[in-house]
């Protein structure tokens, strides 16, 4: 019959149009929702268990989450394995570290931790994946919108994200390969929301006991030197240089930190000095890859949650000016 | 010991971990024995039918020829039996290379780079490089490996 082919040569083009635009605005929906994720684990109060798997690996931590004037406060305990306290005020964050006989006290600089995974500007995001909606299941007794983060390129892993349907909390993420094998995964057992804005678990567990000593070997100094990493992969960018004094090495080793707004690269970089071994090759432990080699007498060692694509590039690129 | 030779040959255990067999090759007769058998065994087996003292008096007589012993040369050495044995794979060469290394040569056929680059690194080298990527690169929900590395470290 002529007339019905017609009919659906001259509905085809409508129904492609329309498949286009819905997944455009769609897109746009998916995007809003990531914004939502992303102010939520740092604004909402909310104590839970959740649990972070790599590899073979396993840790369980509890997290107190609460937002006062301004400020986020939180704190994480680890329950598996060796007791540590990790608290945060703002991008402050205080460790309390037990090693044997004593308790060493770690200062380190903010970092997205989970649930506050997602950076607050999404702009690099848009730039290096596309979402796509999955659907809907739960997680630790809560409804989630499912989305899967998918790189523009295989220099960075696809990540998938349940956002809590009704709060937008990051309720689950994970790390998957090219292959769709998970790397690593991170995700609320159970949690729920404080209405409380009391602090008075702002504290770590004091172990009478034992010496509390502060860590000091290393030391986080800003710096900028003849070191040029020329054509960095797509979409990732120097966030920060940091000198650290490791202890035993005579000269300070520099690093240097790449992002793409949500994966992220260390570049390690120091003289190599009489009697030290070069580190020459590659190596891959779940999500994590080394890249190791020598360069004009320095050793340089990148290390990222990237593919072994990324880390070997950027390796590979680094000069140093005259 | 010859058991954990046995899976090595075999290509059943990391060759990353197995120091001590080839230590023990190097060190005692039987234990080199073992490993020629064993290499002569799981050829017949695997249909790739090779004599085993045909590399030995390969090698030997090339090590005769450049009693200098420059590193260069012992290169061309591991190449040559690299073509008479080009069913194996890239990886398992460089267990017999290290062996053979161990053997005639001495240790500095590893540090020609053509073997280290594409080498895999020790399992301890890196640690504290990673350790330290995931105390102060943002984003990181390894985080909480840190207790690992610590660990490992202690």
């Amino acid at each position: 019959m002529p007339s019905k082919y017609d009919f659906r040569r001259a509905c085809l083009p409508v129904l492609f149009l329309a498949a286009i635009s819905q997944t455009v605005v769609a897109e746009e929906d998916l995007w809003a929702t990531m914004q939502k994720t992303a102010s939520a684990a740092r604004e909402l109060n909310y104590q839970g268990l959740f649990v972070y798997h790599n590899g073979a690996m396993i840790r369980s931590v509890q997290i107190t989450h609460i937002y006062e004037g301004g400020r986020e406060f939180t704190r994480n305990v680890v329950l598996d394995g060796r007791p540590r306290e990790v608290f945060s005020e703002g991008d402050d964050i205080v460790i309390f570290n037990a090693k044997n006989d004593k308790v060493v006290i770690e200062k380190r600089r903010g970092q997205n931790l989970f649930p506050a995974m997602l950076p607050t500007q999404l702009y690099p995001l848009k730039q290096n994946y596309k979402l796509k909606f999955v659907g809907q299941e739960r997680i630790a007794g809560r409804l989630a919108q499912v989305i899967d983060m998918i790189p523009n390129d295989n220099l960075r892993y696809q990540y998938r994200i349940w956002s809590d349907t009704e709060y937008g909390l990051l309720l689950k993420m994970s790390m998957l390969d090219i292959e769709g094998h998970t790397l690593e995964q991170i995700g609320f057992n159970q949690v729920a929301m404080l209405h409380t804005k009391d602090l008075d678990w702002f504290q770590p567990k004091i172990d009478a006991t034992k010496p509390y000593v502060m860590d000091d070997t290393t030391d986080l100094t800003h710096t900028v030197d003849n070191l040029v990493v020329a054509n960095l992969p797509t979409g990732y960018k120097k966030v920060d240089q940091i000198q650290l004094k490791v202890p035993g090495r005579t000269a300070p080793v520099q690093q240097l930190i790449f992002s793409d707004g949500l994966a992220s690269v260390s570049l390690f970089v120091e003289p190599m000095v009489k009697g030290m071994q070069p580190r020459v090759g590659k190596k891959s432990m779940g999500s994590t890859n080394v890249y190791a080699h020598v360069l004009n007498g320095y050793q340089l060692v990148v290390v990222g949650e990237v593919p072994a694509q990324t880390v070997e590039q950027i390796a590979q690129q680094v000069t140093f000016k005259k | 010991m010859k058991q954990q030779l046995s899976a090595l040959v075999d290509g059943e255990v990391d060759v990353e971990r197995c120091e001590h067999i080839f230590l023990a090759a190097k060190s005692t007769g039987e234990v080199a024995q073992a490993w020629r058998d064993y290499h002569v065994i799981r050829d017949v087996i695997r249909d790739d039918c090779w004599v085993e003292s045909e590399m030995t008096s390969r090698i030997m007589a090339q090590l005769d020829d450049e009693p200098t012993m420059l590193a260069p040369q012992a290169m061309a050495a591991a190449d040559k039996v690299t073509h008479i044995r080009p069913r194996l794979s890239k990886y398992s060469w460089s267990i017999a290379a290290s062996v053979a290394a161990a053997f005639f040569v001495g240790m500095f056929v590893l540090n020609q780079p053509e073997v280290t680059a594409t080498m895999q690194i020790a399992d301890n080298d890196t640690d504290e490089y990673v350790v330290a990527h995931h105390n102060y690169a943002p984003n990181s929900a390894t985080y909480y490996m840190h207790n690992v590395a610590y660990n490992a470290g202690e």
